[in-house]
């Protein structure tokens, strides 16, 4: 399907959050997800959000420093 | 207040009235604080379980002979010094799930200014959910390129500073003055999201 990603049109097979990030690379436990204008953080029920065709998903990394 | 001679009247109690709560208080968290009082914000809870230590000094806002000092003390005392008179709740603990929620249930407003990627996820994960204006940092070690760290409004409330990507890790390391950006960037777009201005 495809979804915007980051603003960018994305052709993805996943069909849960959690499995994008997969897709990506990205580790859920470090990342905030703002899907259909909510937030998501740290996994949080990412498992359970089904991506749907033209969402919009964007993915901010929490690396660390302080 | 230092700030009040340029605060309009409602801006000083909108300011004086809030209570921020800082989860950290190292090189994130002692400088925003520093610049959350110096804007006139009076109430400050602030968390941290570690002591002052030499390396510390590259960017903390903390003096040589404080050295071995809780930081949550040394904190209080050093912006006890720009404000006497400011309410501080302060408390010498590591945060973690359990805690959260006790410690910071009356804040009005949230900086997240811990160390660890993983830190920063839980206390997130903790806080998000009261729909408070909330700031937060991701990417700030090394130095040079300060246009690298910008901030990102992620829903109404969070504010996200840093580049997104300059871990602080076995290479790489925390400095002054891009830690010190993006701290002054948390206090800055937090003092705009509290007067309900565009952060």
């Amino acid at each position: 399907m495809k979804i915007t990603y980051q603003g960018k049109d994305e052709e993805t097979a996943a069909s849960t959050v959690a499995a994008f990030l997969a897709e990506k690379g990205i580790d859920a436990k470090t990342a905030i997800v703002e899907y259909r204008g909510e937030i998501y953080s740290a996994s949080e029920s990412l498992d359970a959000l089904s991506l749907e065709e033209g969402a919009e998903l964007n993915v901010y990394r929490i690396v660390s420093g302080g | 207040m230092g700030a009040n001679a340029y605060l309009s009247e409602r801006e000083r109690q909108i300011l004086e009235s809030a209570i921020v709560g800082i989860a950290g208080a190292g090189g994130l968290g002692s400088n925003c604080a520093m610049h959350l009082v110096r804007a006139g914000v009076k109430k400050l809870v602030i968390a941290d379980f570690d002591t002052v230590n030499e390396s510390n000094l590259n960017r903390q806002f903390f003096f040589r002979d404080q050295l071995g000092r809780k930081k949550v003390d040394a904190l209080a005392e050093n912006l006890r010094r720009i404000e006497p008179d400011l309410e501080l709740d302060i408390h010498d603990t590591r945060l973690c799930p359990e805690n959260i929620g006790e410690i910071f249930s009356g804040c009005t407003a949230f900086v997240e200014a811990l160390d660890s990627a993983d830190a920063k996820a839980m206390f997130l994960k903790a806080v998000l959910p009261f729909g408070k204006p909330t700031v937060a940092t991701s990417g700030l070690a090394g130095w040079g390129k300060s246009g690298g760290i910008v901030q990102r409004r992620i829903g109404k409330n969070l504010i996200l500073a840093g580049d997104m990507e300059s871990n602080v890790g076995d290479n790489s390391f925390p400095f002054s003055p891009r830690v010190g950006i993006a701290a002054a960037m948390e206090a800055n777009a937090l003092v705009a999201l509290l007067l309900g201005e565009e952060p």
